[in-house]
């Protein structure tokens, strides 16, 4: 496994355990290097579209998709943890991720009216929803976060 | 992209900001895409799908044209491609005094200015 796809698998395999994205410092630490390498991998992943760091702040991930590295409106319960997605796709995506069950807390984006959604035996049970894109395909990545 | 409830609130959240509205999909077509994407995320081998990719996966479950296409930002757009629909969006700097409209080339974009807001809402 290279270093790049070392720390990837830290990353995701840390959040899955702990719903937490660690830090540079955390993911050297257990791979035994020092932070700035890490941050030179995270830039790296970006530039492949698999991690976001923290704008301002490269020691920190703020998207490991589908996980978020900070709370959101998109809460995934997973039998007693709460996960945090960037959006109502990656919200799924956790429990496509995780091979699970889940339970998606959101709410309408227009009116704030409470939705659930639920992931049950590798399905979504059927609720009445409909999932807006404003930004076309090709742009996503233009700003991420904004998409 | 964002949840709703019916394409009622999504036509009122697109008119509230001035903005478009574009394509829509139910949820069977999100969880096929979330599986696609995610299923094998967390394994060593997993990468995100390329753009060839994308465009396979996208027409499996209907969702085609130039929207979709996620190769359009490489230049290879069809004669017909609009540029002003497809056009991201973009921020600017305000200049006062500021009458609440104001051109971006060749858009118009209308900017509604509220207290700042610690809100996790990135619209």
């Amino acid at each position: 496994m290279d270093f790049d796809t070392a720390v990837k698998m830290n990353i995701y395999e840390t959040i899955a355990r702990t719903t937490q994205a660690p830090t540079s410092a955390d993911v050297a630490k257990a791979l035994s290097t020092s932070p700035e390498e890490v941050e030179a991998a995270l830039e790296r992943l970006h530039k492949k579209r698999l991690l976001v760091p923290e704008p301002g702040d490269p020691s920190r991930i703020r998207m490991a998709p589908p996980f978020s590295g900070v709370e959101t409106p998109f809460r995934v319960k997973v039998q007693d943890k709460i996960y945090y997605a960037n959006c109502v796709w990656d919200a799924l995506g956790i429990a496509a991720a995780l091979q699970t069950d889940a339970i998606i807390e959101a709410s309408d984006g227009q009116s704030g009216e409470p939705m659930m959604l639920e992931v049950r035996n590798g399905q979504p049970v059927p609720e009445e929803c409909v999932i807006h894109f404003a930004v076309p395909a090709a742009h996503w990545w233009d700003d991420i976060l904004y998409t | 992209m964002l949840l709703f409830r019916s394409e009622e609130t999504i036509t009122e959240w697109c008119e509230a900001r001035g903005l478009p509205k574009r394509p829509s999909i139910n949820l069977n077509q999100l969880w096929y895409l979330a599986m696609t994407w995610y299923e094998n995320r967390l394994t060593v081998e997993s990468r995100r799908p390329g753009p060839d990719e994308m465009g396979e996966i996208f027409a499996r479950v209907g969702l085609e044209g130039p929207f979709w296409d996620p190769k359009l930002i490489s230049g290879t757009r069809p004669p017909d491609f609009d540029e002003k629909e497809h056009a991201p969006l973009r921020s600017c700097i305000l200049s006062a005094p500021f009458t609440g409209k104001q051109a971006i080339d060749d858009q118009i974009v209308v900017v509604v200015i509220e207290p700042l807001s610690l809100s996790n809402d990135p619209f």
